[in-house]
């Protein structure tokens, strides 16, 4: 069977995927306003990456299924449903805990019970951050419930998200978000966004309305 | 020399002594293994979703335990097996994020028990497992031992 949200988005008009690139970077500006602030220096944000990736391959878009990640999962209510799946490569889930934590980067070699924590609820702020843009896009009510985080194999970590959909979806949303810090320490962090193909069309006609503006 | 074959989400693989099937990072999918320790053949199919009757099923046939256990036993009947050789295997079904309040995933516990039914249904011999619990696995199967290597990265 094909992919309906595949073909919707392969039919998107360079004004369109500029739309939505547009929410991309209206979120990561914000996600990184926030991220400054919590870690008290300036940083950058740029967008290299805003697609829409088939479920089964999100794994390799952060470099294959064995690939250590720190996940933060936030299931997602209101208008649509969906979920927003965070997910920073060990390295910069390192370093990020080295500065959420006021410590030099490149002290982390692990994650203890204080910087997952503190890493939660960053992830939390950030999706916050990035959703505030989405929902204001949209002109929709998204109501975010508390997340969690693990710590593992990306294709582990992705796996019991893309399930949720996996019955009804194909494909997902991905915003890759690049932070960079005055010091020029990079964090990667990969928004994965998975709605049903019903909200995805939703989704989709915002974008379109958005475009024709 | 043995070759490596990997099998992806949806995907189901058959592979002769000496080469060897891998999964890699499994969460709260499930690889389902079959061997004939006679033949020394073994096939492994790597599950999403327990039930390919609930809702509209798309995509490929191998993500649903009940279908993907359906051609496992095909794809070994073509190889030459019967269905008494046949020893299974259950590995992955974890729950990777157990502290959701919010609609709990539980979807690994759900692919495992689906497997098990499956299999129990079809007269199928489970001789092993290594299901549950919050960690990633990724499984080897050795079709010239037909064991299971599984690597954990907590």
């Amino acid at each position: 069977m094909k992919s309906q949200w595949r073909e919707a988005l392969d039919k998107l008009t360079e004004l369109e995927k500029d739309a939505l690139r547009e929410v991309g970077y209206i979120g990561a500006g914000h996600a990184a306003t926030a991220l400054s602030k919590l870690i008290d220096q300036r940083i950058d944000a740029s967008v290299p990456i805003a697609a829409s990736v088939s479920l089964t391959q999100l794994p390799e878009t952060v470099g294959g299924r064995e690939e250590l990640v720190v996940g933060v999962y936030l299931p997602l209510t209101g208008d649509l449903e969906g979920s927003v799946l965070l997910v920073f490569p060990k390295r910069s889930a390192l370093a990020l805990a080295d500065l959420l934590m006021k410590r030099k980067v490149g002290t982390a070699t692990t994650l203890d019970e204080i910087d997952t924590s503190a890493l939660k609820e960053v992830g939390n702020i950030l999706s916050g951050r990035c959703l505030t843009a989405l929902s204001k896009f949209l002109g929709m009510r998204l109501i975010e419930h508390v997340p969690d985080l693990a710590c593992d194999m990306v294709g582990a970590v992705v796996d019991s998200i893309i399930i949720k959909f996996g019955q009804r979806a194909e494909q997902a949303l991905v915003i890759v978000v690049e932070l960079t810090t005055k010091e020029k320490v990079k964090i990667m962090a990969y928004f994965f966004l998975l709605f049903g193909l019903e909200e995805a069309e939703t989704i989709l006609k915002a974008i379109r309305a958005k475009a024709g503006e | 020399m043995a070759e490596e074959i990997e099998v992806n989400i949806g995907e189901l693989k058959v592979a002769k002594a000496p080469d060897k099937l891998v999964a890699l990072g499994i969460g709260s999918c499930v690889a389902v293994t079959f061997y004939d320790p006679g033949l020394k053949v073994g096939a492994l199919a790597h599950i999403m979703l327990p039930d390919s009757t609930k809702g509209n099923p798309i995509g490929s046939p191998i993500k649903y335990a009940d279908l993907a256990v359906d051609e496992l036993i095909k794809e070994m009947a073509k190889m030459g097996s019967k269905k008494k050789g046949i020893e299974a295997k259950i590995v992955g079904g974890a729950d990777m994020f157990p502290h959701i309040k919010h609609a709990p995933l539980e979807v690994g516990r759900i692919n495992v028990e689906a497997v098990k039914e499956k299999l129990k249904k079809d007269g199928i011999r489970t001789v092993g497992e290594a299901v549950g619990g919050n960690a990633g696995r990724s499984v080897e199967f050795s079709t010239a031992t037909g064991s299971l290597t599984i690597r954990t990265k907590l």
